[in-house]
C-alpha cells in the first residue's frame, strides 16, 4: 500500500488534511507532504491555529484543468498524529477515484453510481424523478 | 455571517471553481471530496449538491451535520495567489430527490460555463440516458458557524477571523 500510495500520490504538489479540531468539528488544511519512509508516515505542516487534534483523519489529493474536467481524486484514510517534531500521517486505505486509475474508472463509476441510484430509489418507493431537459439545455445555452 | 467577510474574501469564495468539502464519515473519519459549491450570502448558506448515485456524503450529514469547506485550489479561478479559506459550519439535507429548484438553476447555468465539457451530459439521448442519475440531486444546506482565511493561501501566516466562535472568544476576555 505504502508504495503504491507514493506512486499515485507523486502527481500532486501537496494535499489537503481533513481531521477534526478541538471542538470536534471537521477542519482542513492545505499541507505539503514529505514522505518518511522507514516509519511509513508522511510529515505534514499543520498550523496551530488549525487546533487540529490527533485521531482518525484522511489525506485528500485531487486537481482538475482549467475547465474543472481531466479530474484526478485520490483519497487516502488513515490517521494523524502530533509528534516531538511536529505533525504525522499515517496511511492505512487507499481510496483512488476519479482519473486514477485509467479509463476504465470512469466506466465503473458511472456503472456503480447507476446501480446507487436504482437502490436509492427502491429503498424509497420512489418512482424514477423526471429530469427536465429542456430547462438543462436553456441553462447550459443561457 | 457571509455577508460581513471582507469583499476580497467573499470575491475570492465565488470565483474558487471548488472546494473540499468534509463530512464525517460513519466511523467518525473526517472525509473530503472536492465539489462545486453555490455561494448564496442573501441566506447566509452555502450549498453543496450531489447525486443520488454519490449518496455518501448526504448520509454522513445526515448522521452527523458537523462540516468544513475549504477554498485552496484557486485553478481556474482567475485569481493570483488569493486567500484559502476555511469554512466550519452546520448542514442538512433533505430526504428529498431535486431535479430543478432555484438554487439548481443557478448551479447549472453557472456549470455550463466553467464546466462545458459536462454540458454534452444533455446533449442527445444516448447521453441523456446513461447520465440521468447525475441530474437527481441532494440539497446540502451549510450554514457557517466560523470562517478563518489565510492570506495568499499562505498557511504559514495568521490566519484571520470571522464568527461566532471568535465573538464568544473576544466577549469572555472583554467579560
Amino acid at each position: 500500500m505504502w508504495d503504491k500510495l507514493l506512486q499515485q500520490a507523486s502527481r500532486f504538489n501537496n494535499a489537503v488534511l481533513n481531521a477534526r479540531d478541538i471542538t470536534g468539528y471537521p477542519v482542513s488544511i492545505r499541507t505539503p507532504i514529505t514522505a518518511d519512509h522507514e516509519q511509513h508516515v508522511l510529515h505534514l505542516r499543520v498550523p496551530d491555529e488549525a487546533e487540529v487534534v490527533s485521531g482518525p483523519a484522511s489525506l485528500l489529493f485531487h486537481d482538475h484543468d482549467q475547465n474543472i474536467w481531466n479530474q484526478h481524486v485520490l483519497l487516502v484514510r488513515g490517521e494523524v498524529l502530533e509528534t516531538a517534531q511536529g505533525w504525522d500521517f499515517r496511511p492505512l486505505r487507499l481510496v483512488p477515484g476519479m482519473g486514477m486509475e485509467g479509463p476504465l474508472s470512469m466506466f465503473r463509476l458511472i456503472r456503480d453510481a447507476r446501480r446507487t441510484t436504482n437502490t436509492y430509489l427502491a429503498k424509497r418507493d420512489l418512482a424514477r424523478p423526471h429530469v427536465p431537459w429542456e430547462r438543462l439545455r436553456a441553462a447550459k445555452h443561457s | 455571517m457571509l455577508d460581513q467577510l471582507p469583499s476580497h474574501v467573499l470575491e475570492a469564495l465565488f470565483a474558487y471553481r471548488t472546494c473540499e468539502f468534509s463530512t464525517l464519515a460513519k466511523d467518525g473519519t473526517p472525509i473530503a471530496m472536492p465539489t462545486c459549491p453555490v455561494i448564496l450570502p442573501e441566506s447566509n448558506q452555502i450549498l453543496i449538491t450531489t447525486s443520488i448515485g454519490l449518496p455518501n456524503k448526504a448520509f454522513n450529514v445526515r448522521r452527523d451535520g458537523r462540516v468544513s469547506l475549504l477554498f485552496s485550489d484557486p485553478t481556474a479561478s482567475g485569481l493570483h495567489n488569493p486567500p484559502a479559506i476555511l469554512i466550519q459550519g452546520d448542514a442538512h439535507c433533505p430526504d428529498r430527490v431535486e431535479t430543478w429548484t432555484p438554487e439548481l438553476e443557478q448551479l447549472w447555468k453557472m456549470l455550463a460555463v466553467r464546466q462545458s465539457p459536462a454540458n454534452m451530459y444533455v446533449s442527445n439521448a444516448f447521453t441523456r440516458s446513461m447520465f440521468d442519475w447525475y441530474y437527481m440531486r441532494l440539497l446540502i444546506w451549510v450554514t457557517p458557524r466560523r470562517i478563518r482565511w489565510w492570506k495568499h493561501g499562505d498557511f504559514t501566516t495568521v490566519a484571520e477571523e470571522l464568527g461566532e466562535v471568535a465573538a464568544e472568544l473576544e466577549e469572555s476576555y472583554v467579560g
